[in-house]
């Protein structure tokens, strides 16, 4: 690692080696073409290898050049790009062109990188690329990004590799195709000579790129870092505290910034108390206009705070005085009518499921560190999005985006929340006002009374069975909080309208061969701020759809995992249920009061069936023992990362079904503390178990695959053990009324497993 | 302002500042150390967990005043070179997602294995309960608590 002499130093973490900066005063990471030219000492050459829509696109940064025709051909969108550097202690540095939120993409992009460029792992160094159109789409959500780069940060290694080889077998005065490489050197093995990288790189750089799409990818089988379990990059600065998060940015003389936020949706600001807050020690400057209320900046994080107490503001609350939880739930029940089951059906099985606001609650609140110098910003900020910052930023201070420079930082959880840019925008109102270098925090009240969140929703649904227990009908239709009205029917044909707040996805169709299986979402207006959360709508309608099969099951007098076999029509969805089931042993007896119940999801472009071992106690507390999840997300890039996202969603499902969520009253979120808005403690982690399949198929997103099935599943394993269905969440201890405990009898009594089915203990590894 | 003294990882420090101030932002606005987290300012997460006197509590419920002539033990001094059990153990079983929550489990997890020889899951539960994380790598935490756990049992 080397710490460049400016303001631009970025923080590069040695991957293998556990060195690590050791300046924890640094700016946060971040490179640029100026650092890239100019900045570290030592740096041989840089490439910058840039891949267009996985076609034909490369450029490069070389010592007496500038990257017009980059940024001529690039088109923001379109060009996804990598930078590698080789350094002459045969040193290797790749930058990650998008940020981490927790899921691992400094890690997992870059090894795709280091793998084509046939590097040791332990050689490579992660830097942090900034907000800029020569890297492409920067913003990260829906499970995109290994999807996304997979192909093309592939390409650019190789490229690079390409160009290495080039040269190696110019100097010896043989062909190409005779020589390989292998960590890091090209070897000839004719002649049994090799050239390092760092020997051959500064004369590879002058040579020309081949065409991305003509240079030859690994075969899966020689594959030597992809699909290992590489531990996280920044494990060695966490863990020791120098990471570096949005809030972590310090640049000189750096004030403090909170803001007065309305208590209420649509609450308007009357007065506040000017002289008090300014009174206070350390209050710097009031300013008004941010975000509907008034910011306070201080010395210190401290006094920005003992202002906002002084500031005493006034609020108008009528607008919104008569919303409150209450009403919410009666409109969207008035969304939708109960649709009935299909004439003729032997059976007819009707249900209703409930879901509430969720907020994010990033374990970071929001923040964004702004400094302004000669009419040029730098920023600092935790986001999903870099260049949407950078847009935010530059219309809030009102300056071209090419005065901006977005450092993208380590964030604090994501989840959805860092895709919206409203904090760096009032950190650019703050800095403009007052000019020099501001941090603007959100406290945690803040934070969980003014997200953009989760939807609540009211699912209606109706289906038939005929004689022999198959399904002949199945209607789900689902009312979800909107700050825009209006039916998704009308936009089949196009969904933009109906995802024009980010709170769709979820569509018609799925993995079961049921005619009608589904949804038909109906946007029901409410005031309620509402964007994407950790797998947006699928949440919810996964949720109803799973839970409600269960009940076909149940009343089709089938086993719940035999009944979704029969069913199911996505062939790699098939094995992951057996696979599941046979993990929490499906089938096998249980004490009275535990129950097993399984659940399975398709989406983002991967497959998961996750089943759950639930105990409930006489005095309905339920208790979640163990979550088995079988995974099919085609080529695991990074295992260690795919389990942890797995871990990740079944501690939000676990959260979400017992205990977390968002209520209104007068017009105002109720929660306001993680004392109120309770999420998942570490004794209510189930154990969790994850096979992923073994798979070359291109690789699926994992961020919320793990989420939709597990509180299904929970609640069905919690229909086995009680008899109880539960119809909404989180679970309330009413809605276990009646269970009387383990030795009450269970009505109606889990049908018996069908023998035949389970199970071989170990399935086919392969998943075929 | 009353300049209120104590020690950090060590070190003598003085800071003049508001007694009311709570510890987490002296350290994080006035000492420069910012490994302490701010998640919640309410006692509730545990992110901003250090210790006072070998004993692990929340620091943005900790006023400044209640930690004169103490000695404060932040994620930076915990070891000398990043190796306390706890933390290799963290990396050795890959613990952190997003990152932000683990220094204050680690140091609450380092005064557990401070005070106690011998833990289990069930003393894992109780002890770690204050501190959240919002990944969910809580599996990975107690993993990497009971094989600290096992190697600096005496």
């Amino acid at each position: 690692m080397t710490a460049h002499e400016d303001s631009n130093r970025p923080i590069a973490i040695d991957a293998g080696s556990g060195a690590h900066p050791t300046d924890t005063q640094a700016a946060p990471p971040g490179i640029n073409r100026r650092t890239l030219l100019t900045g570290a000492a030592g740096l041989h050459v840089g490439l910058f290898i840039g891949v267009r829509g996985g076609a034909t696109f490369l450029a490069r940064i070389r010592p007496d050049g500038s990257p017009q025709d980059v940024l001529a051909q690039g088109a923001e969108g379109a060009m996804l790009g990598a930078y590698v550097s080789v350094r002459a202690d045969g040193g290797v540095t790749i930058a990650a062109p998008v940020p981490d939120i927790g899921q691992g993409v400094r890690t997992s992009l870059v090894m795709l990188v280091a793998e084509e460029l046939d590097v040791d792992w332990e050689s490579v160094t992660v830097e942090q690329a900034v907000a800029g159109a020569e890297f492409g789409r920067q913003s990260i959500g829906g499970s995109g990004t290994m999807r996304s780069y997979y192909t093309p940060l592939r390409q650019a290694g190789a490229t690079g590799r390409a160009v290495l080889v080039a040269e190696a077998a110019s100097r010896w005065g043989v062909e190409a195709s005779a020589c390989r490489t292998e960590s890091g050197r090209v070897l000839h093995d004719a002649s049994s000579r090799s050239l390092s990288y760092a020997e051959l790189a500064e004369a590879a750089a002058g040579r020309p790129l081949p065409n991305a799409g003509s240079v030859s990818l690994k075969s899966p089988a020689d594959f030597r870092i992809i699909g290992q379990p590489i531990h996280r990059v920044d494990n060695a600065d966490v863990v020791t505290g120098r990471a570096i998060y949005g809030m972590d940015a310090r640049p000189d003389n750096l004030r403090f910034a909170v803001v007065a936020r309305p208590p209420a949706i649509g609450a308007r600001l009357q007065g506040f108390d000017e002289a008090a807050a300014r009174a206070v020690p350390g209050v710097l400057e009031l300013v008004e206009g941010v975000s509907g209320g008034v910011a306070v900046v201080g010395e210190t994080t401290w006094a920005a705070l003992q202002g906002r107490q002084a500031l005493a503001p006034r609020w108008d609350t009528s607008a919104n005085a008569g919303l409150g939880s209450d009403t919410i739930a009666a409109d969207l029940q008035a969304g939708v009518s109960a649709p009935s089951a299909p004439d003729g059906a032997a059976t007819s099985v009707e249900a209703a499921f409930d879901l509430p606001y969720l907020a994010h609650a990033t374990m970071e609140p929001m923040n964004c560190t702004v400094e302004l110098i000669d009419g040029r910003a730098i920023v600092w900020a935790p986001t999903q999005s870099p260049q949407g910052v950078r847009r935010g930023v530059a219309r809030g201070i009102g300056i071209d985006e090419d005065a901006v420079e977005v450092r993208p930082t380590l964030a604090g959880g994501g989840f959805g929340r860092r895709a919206s840019t409203d904090y760096a925008s009032e950190a650019a109102t703050v800095v403009k006002a007052v000019g020099g270098a501001i941090q603007l925090l959100w406290t945690r009240d803040d934070d969980l009374q003014h997200d953009s969140y989760r939807p609540a929703s009211h699912h209606k649904m109706a289906a038939g069975l005929d004689d022999e227990g198959n399904v002949v009908g199945y209607t789900h239709r689902m009312a979800i909080s909107s700050t825009r009205g209006g039916d998704d029917a009308a936009a089949a044909a196009g969904r933009r309208a109906a995802r024009v707040d980010g709170t769709n996805q979820a569509g018609g169709g799925g993995p079961y061969a049921i005619a009608g299986y589904g949804v038909q979402s109906t946007r029901v207006r409410i005031p309620v701020p509402t964007f994407v959360w950790r797998s947006v709508d699928h949440s919810q309608v996964n949720f109803a759809n799973e839970a409600f099969l269960d009940m076909l099951a149940h009343a089709a007098q089938m086993d719940p995992v035999a009944f979704r076999l029969a069913n199911l029509s996505q062939a790699r969805l098939k094995p992951l249920v057996e696979r599941a089931a046979a993990d929490i042993g499906w089938g096998r007896d249980l004490e009275a009061g535990t129950g097993l119940g399984i659940a399975c999801f398709q989406g983002y472009g991967s497959y998961v069936a996750q089943a759950a071992e639930v105990t409930v106690s006489s005095d309905g507390v339920v208790r979640i023992n163990r979550v088995t999840c079988a995974v099919d997300c085609g080529v695991a890039v990074n295992p260690s990362s795919i389990r942890a996202q797995m871990e990740g969603c079944v501690a939000d499902a676990v959260a979400t079904t017992l205990r977390a969520q968002i209520t209104l009253s007068e017009g105002a979120i109720d929660q306001d503390s993680f004392g109120s808005y309770e999420w998942g403690r570490m004794a209510d982690m189930p154990h969790v178990e994850v096979h992923i399949v073994d798979s070359t198929a291109g690789p699926g997103g994992m961020g919320e695959l793990g989420y939709p099935a597990v509180s299904p599943a929970i609640c069905n394993a919690i229909f086995a053990a009680t008899g109880k269905r539960i119809t909404r969440l989180p679970i309330r201890r009413e809605d276990l009324a009646g269970w009387a405990g383990p030795d009450a009898p269970v009505d109606p009594p889990p049908p018996e497993p069908d023998a035949r089915l389970f199970m071989p203990r170990v399935l086919n590894e392969a998943g075929s | 302002m009353p300049t209120i003294a104590f020690h950090v990882n060590d070190e003598p420090r003085e800071v003049d500042a508001d007694g009311a101030m709570p510890l987490l932002w002296a350290l994080r606005d006035l000492l420069g150390l910012t490994g302490t987290k701010f998640g919640c300012g309410t006692g509730d997460c545990g992110a901003c967990t250090v210790h006072v006197d070998g004993r692990a509590q929340p620091s943005c419920v900790t006023e400044l005043s209640r930690v004169a002539g103490k000695q404060v033990r932040t994620i930076e001094g915990l070891s000398a070179n990043g190796d306390h059990p706890l933390q290799r153990a963290w990396q050795e079983h890959d613990v952190p997602q997003c990152g932000y929550c683990q220094a204050g489990q680690i140091m609450t997890a380092a005064a557990l294995l401070d005070s106690e020889a011998e833990v289990d899951d069930a003393r894992i539960d109780q002890a770690m309960s204050g501190n959240l994380c919002r990944c969910g790598t809580y599996q990975r935490i107690r993993a990497a608590i009971l094989a600290a756990a096992a190697e600096v049992r005496p």
